[in-house]
């Protein structure tokens, strides 16, 4: 890795390899542009370093249960609930090794690995609309997104042909079609439930999500079909799900142009008082702890809404004493997440004779329908979607209960019941007191200072809630399924990993810390493109408009070099 | 009966079961009942004995293999010892000393005397409830172990459910069963929504 030129100017510097830092590594190398891509942790090579992608839950010494010491080493990776399983485990920072402070409780589950969590993101593609544009001016809610659809729209294009992505058009205005290939099937219940809810409301509807996994005949180079295994979290060695590693590094790294250097931790951005611009940044080698600058004409920071605000907050200057472009002061404020964990459960009778064959990577979709035209009265702003599923259930369902014995053992071969469930994602307006500051006195093992929270979901979220959980009741009961229960769990900020907001777009640089290009106002050659950028939440799952963000930005910073602006 | 004073015996004698080859195979020879032929990290010799007769009770061998058939004692032992926080830990090994008791006190003999029967009879006591019941034993284990007024009461069944989750979960998780009896196809290929189970058979193991 020491080969590395550190004398070299490179035309950018990428940081971060994740959903966001490896479509700004593919669309500025595809463009002619020598690129040095820095990731803070370990190299991860598609397909061969996946270790446990064909794993099955015998080839683990505990069958996939966690041990304890490992969990140890979680604690905080762990309030997923979900990925510190040993099937994903590594995926995942030991918060032992990287420490953060909590003044209220978020859940900041990283990945410190080449490809980042574009290996375990949750895959569903949802464009924004001008409904989610406009309404922080509509509602005179902090600050007007600088731009709308129609700038944003010929990008989703572009990532969304790349990419990959199935789904159904439903011709919704507020939540705009794409280009998808073929829906994967709803099963049988799921299917009932579409019925039941065409029947029953003439405001919603029930669709399958649209996810970034390959399905149809469209070649996508170095990848393959879905093949509904399921086991997406872990690594694809089809490449059948979108990735880093699977899609945009090896895109970057055909051109030539891409030189990427793992263990690389950047904590600040060099700025040039006398040219008003980056030049470059400051690296501490992860393993060596070796300190390095390099330099380039544009900086693409992709590390992570909480990651790259902490860096441009670290990087002060008597130009910039609270930070890179920080004259605003809204630096690491407006942190925002999806709230979920809301919604219901419910069995369903019938349909035993029936069954459905292969796993599915992907969950079905009530897209948004409250406050969709300004005229209903609810408690609250903004509006939620539902993501959910039904299933026959296994032998697990025999957990809570006392018999035992060989009737036992042979029920449980077969399928059981049916069961369906399903959680409400909600936005979550910007606040500016919910936010990220930087600890100066508590120093993480490379000397850097650590992140602190301060951030909770407040009012509007809490009234969405109930909204959430009697709708999704009313529409289980409606369809006429039994044993409806609705559930509501603690859900803090962070948990939906979805963080976003803490150096939002704007029209104003008085009053944001991005314009319409994602560019720092008052540095043109920094560009942020991944949450931080986040002018309003949506209710949206966020990183196809991370992407397209991306790639528009990186146009615009390629244009701004061929003019010489930089 | 033999196969119960021997064991008793040679526990008496050396403190634990030494599992050699020979000691092993004089068992295996002697009858078909559960043997202690591994050496457990968690569970003491008296427990793993009991452990293993309770398995047996959950998920007998018929025409399709037992619990015992694929050595589940030996992963539970594994999951007590290294999945298990201290605190689990310990309210396990307290139900244990309880559930003993209770079948000493029943039964009036040792624990390593009691008879695969007995043990049935106990069990039965213990998990032969109604639906509504079952649902209040549940319940019960959902509380704070120092907000519970029975701690006997509330730590065998924390016990005995521990026992019977985790023997449901090493067995259809094995691959013996993964494999030979639940449909496992690791690459589907492709995904139907709606197909007769007739066509399917039976769960999916992965």
């Amino acid at each position: 890795m020491n080969t590395i030129d550190n004398t070299e100017i490179y035309d950018a510097i990428v940081i971060g390899t994740g959903i966001s830092g490896g479509w700004a590594a593919k669309e500025l190398c595809e463009q002619g542009l020598k690129v040095l891509v820095l990731e803070r942790g370990r190299m991860v090579n598609h397909i061969t370093d996946y270790p446990t992608a064909t794993m099955d839950p015998w080839d683990f010494k505990y069958r996939g249960l966690n041990n304890d010491n490992d969990a140890k080493t979680q604690l905080k990776q762990e309030r997923s609930g979900y990925v510190t399983k040993d099937k994903s485990k590594h995926w995942f920072v030991n918060d032992l090794k990287h420490p953060y402070n909590e003044t209220k409780r978020f859940d900041w589950i990283r990945g410190y690995h080449v490809g980042g969590r574009s290996i375990t993101w949750g895959r569903q593609c949802l464009r924004l609309s001008n409904l989610d544009f406009e309404a922080n001016k509509k509602e005179n809610i902090a600050v007007d997104w600088p731009i709308r659809y129609k700038d944003i729209a010929p990008w989703y294009d572009k990532v969304e042909e790349f990419i990959g992505v199935s789904g159904e058009k439903l011709g919704l205005p507020h939540l705009p079609d794409g280009i998808f290939s073929p829906p994967m099937d709803l099963n049988c219940v799921e299917n009932e439930f579409k019925t039941k809810i065409s029947e029953n409301y003439s405001d919603r509807c029930l669709t399958i999500g649209r996810f970034a996994n390959l399905t149809g005949d469209k070649v996508h180079v170095g990848r393959s079909k879905c093949m509904y295994r399921n086991r997406c979290i872990r690594g694809c060695p089809f490449g059948a799900y979108f990735s880093s590693n699977s899609s945009t590094l090896p895109a970057a790294e055909k051109t030539g142009n891409m030189t990427l250097r793992p263990n690389s931790i950047v904590h600040k951005i060099v700025y040039d008082a006398q040219k008003e611009l980056a030049t470059g940044v400051e690296v501490i080698d992860a393993e060596s702890h070796e300190k390095i600058t390099f330099s380039a004409k544009i900086i693409f920071c992709c590390a992570s809404t909480v990651a790259s605000t902490a860096i441009l907050l670290n990087s002060t200057s008597k130009r910039f004493p609270n930070g890179l472009g920080n004259d605003s002061g809204e630096l690491g404020h407006n942190l925002m997440d999806h709230h979920f964990k809301v919604g219901a459960t419910a069995t369903i009778e019938g349909f035993d004779d029936k069954f459905y064959t292969g796993r599915r990577p992907a969950s079905f979709h009530i897209p948004r329908f409250r406050n969709l035209k300004g005229t209903e009265k609810h408690n609250f702003l903004r509006g939620y979607s539902f993501q959910g599923s039904a299933s026959r259930t296994g032998w697990s369902r025999a957990i809570k209960e006392l018999s035992f014995g060989t009737d036992l053992k042979e029920e449980l071969f077969k399928p059981g019941p049916w069961k369906i469930g399903m959680t409400g994602f909600g936005e979550c307006l910007p606040y500016h007191e919910n936010k990220m500051v930087l600890n100066h006195k508590k120093l993480n093992e490379w000397g850097l200072p650590t992140v602190n929270f301060d951030c909770e979901f407040k009012e509007n979220e809490k009234e969405m809630r109930k909204d959430m959980m009697q709708e999704a009741v009313k529409m289980f009961k409606a369809a006429g399924f039994k044993n409806v229960k609705g559930y509501d769990e603690p859900c803090f900020p962070g948990n939906a990993i979805h963080e976003m907001g803490t150096a939002r777009m704007g029209r104003d640089p008085k009053t944001s810390v991005l314009n319409k290009n994602n560019q720092l106002h008052s540095v043109l050659n920094v560009y942020v493109t991944d949450g931080a950028c986040m002018t309003s939440a949506a209710y949206q799952n966020p990183s196809l408009t991370y992407m397209a963000l991306t790639a528009r930005a990186a146009k615009h910073a390629v244009d701004q070099l061929k003019n010489k602006k930089f | 009966m033999k196969r119960r004073e021997l064991l008793k015996k040679t526990a008496l004698a050396t403190g634990c079961i030494v599992a050699t080859p020979t000691l092993l195979e004089l068992f295996v020879s002697c009858q078909k009942q559960p043997t202690l032929n591994w050496k457990p990290l968690f569970l003491d010799e008296k427990q793993a004995y009991v452990v293993e007769i309770l398995v047996d009770l959950i998920l007998p061998a018929s025409s399709t293999v037992g619990a015992l058939d694929l050595q589940i004692p030996k992963f539970i032992d594994l999951v007590l010892n290294d999945v298990l926080p201290k605190n689990k830990q310990a309210i396990f090994t307290k139900g244990a000393q309880f559930f003993h008791h209770k079948f000493e006190v029943m039964f009036d003999k040792g624990i390593l005397e009691g008879s695969k029967d007995e043990f049935l009879i106990l069990l039965s006591k213990y998990f032969k409830l109604s639906a509504e019941d079952q649902k209040n034993v549940f319940k019960l284990l959902e509380k704070d172990e120092n907000s519970v007024e029975n701690m006997e009461l509330y730590a065998i069944y924390n016990y005995l459910t521990c026992i019977r989750e985790y023997t449901l979960f090493g067995y259809y998780t094995s691959k013996k069963v993964g494999t030979e009896i639940l449909n496992y196809n690791p690459i589907p290929v492709e995904y139907n929504g709606c197909v007769p189970v007739s066509e399917v058979g039976n769960s999916s193991s992965i």
